[in-house]
């Protein structure tokens, strides 16, 4: 799953996957709102398609409006949403443009996240987010 | 506050000397340059960020169609061509809104009087045009013949407030209007500006004008131009609020309408 509020980023993204062929299916909503909505409704969930919801995989933008990456995943935390067991949760991994030492260190403040990756994707950077994924599932 | 012994040509303590210094002024310009400097520096990040996203973005793009080229896919490579400048031209709009975001803090230039409503007229048919043609039903009241202002200011906040009425509007409901209403109190002219669009979230309203603030992720945008519009009325010594978020979306201004800057 990707959150993102550039149209243009999500459909690079989107495609990039495509060609990698590492996931059954992709889905992008456009802000951390959004993407809380989803996580926090099951009427919402259950239109995502069979198979497409918990995502394995969820890419997060950082500069977004409503609710942008952090603030998305400070309230899936309050919200309760975290699994105690961490391979239960999906992998949630920043993928933003920004390399600001600020936004860095905030993202690695946030235990949910497992990894910080620059835009835009490629298909080597796809290979390590199939790689985090895997870990982070096979953790415990 | 500081206290210190005053002592006698023997040395001995004399009494206490209690100075006091009323440091109000001076912690308000310090408290002030602080939020100054915050906002610099998120204005920093927030610009370089704006820069740089589309840029890799682009970079994606250049990225795909050499991977299409490579299997000899012209129509996708025609595609992301298309795209490549759709961002072009979004990096360019960002550049120019940031170009007269430095503008709007410059010196004020000479106050003109603007014919109002020929000149809010021409002012929708340029954006109409910029936004090819929507469907959208513009009424003008103007009782006031002209406004002494800036005249560049005014066509900023004009065109800021337009372009939003005229890419907000509601889709799929009742005929989209834009109605603007000039009227004359004393020495103070005041511009309703409504639509009948897609409007502000509650939770939205009250950050509207400030910088980088956007309100609606599906329609691309700097978040730097009711902030600009802000600026500018100051500068104009008006006041702008947003009345209504919803609904009928309603903005007020009042500007001064007077030759001199006094």
């Amino acid at each position: 799953m990707i959150v993102d509020d550039d149209p243009d980023a999500v459909f690079v993204t989107t495609r990039f996957l495509e060609h990698a062929k590492a996931f059954a299916s992709i889905h992008s909503v456009s802000d951390g709102q959004e993407a809380l909505d989803l996580f926090t409704n099951p009427d919402l969930q259950a239109k995502q398609g069979s198979g497409a919801f918990p995502p394995e995989v969820v890419l997060v933008d950082i500069n977004m409006p409503r609710l942008n990456g952090f603030e998305f995943l400070e309230a899936y935390m309050k919200e309760g949403l975290s699994h105690e067991d961490p391979s239960q949760n999906p992998t949630f991994l920043i993928l933003t443009s920004s390399a600001h030492p600020g936004d860095l260190q905030r993202a690695e403040d946030i235990p949910l996240v497992k990894g910080v990756i620059q835009k835009p994707l490629d298909l080597k950077t796809i290979e390590d987010i199939v790689n985090i994924a895997s870990s982070s599932s096979a953790s415990n | 506050m500081k206290v210190q012994p005053w002592h006698f040509n023997t040395g001995e303590i004399g009494d206490t000397v209690v100075i006091l210094q009323d440091m109000t002024k001076l912690k308000a310009s310090e408290q002030s340059l602080q939020r100054l400097n915050d906002e610099l520096n998120h204005f920093n990040y927030r610009v370089s960020h704006d820069q740089v996203a589309p840029l890799q973005t682009i970079k994606g793009f250049l990225q795909l169609c050499q991977m299409e080229i490579e299997v000899g896919n012209t129509e996708e490579v025609k595609l992301y061509h298309e795209k490549i400048e759709q961002r072009v031209d979004i990096l360019s709009q960002l550049i120019r809104d940031l170009t007269n975001l430095a503008r709007a803090d410059q010196k004020e230039a000479d106050k003109e009087a603007i014919p109002m409503e020929a000149f809010i007229r021409h002012a929708f048919e340029l954006q109409m045009e910029a936004l090819g043609q929507p469907q959208v039903e513009l009424c003008v009241w103007c009782e006031v013949e002209s406004l002494w202002v800036e005249m560049v200011r005014l066509q900023q906040v004009l065109d800021n407030l337009l372009s939003n009425a005229l890419k907000y509007r509601k889709e799929n409901s009742e005929a989209s209007r834009i109605e603007v209403e000039v009227v004359q109190m004393r020495d103070e002219v005041t511009i309703w500006l409504k639509d009948n669009g897609m409007g502000f979230e509650d939770a939205f309203a009250h950050q509207a004008f400030d910088m980088f603030s956007r309100g609606d992720s599906k329609q691309p945008g700097s978040g730097l131009g009711l902030y600009l519009v802000h600026r500018h009325i100051e500068k104009m010594h008006g006041t702008i609020e947003l009345i209504s978020p919803r609904d009928e979306t309603c903005f007020k201004m009042g500007l001064p309408n007077l030759p001199s800057s006094s």
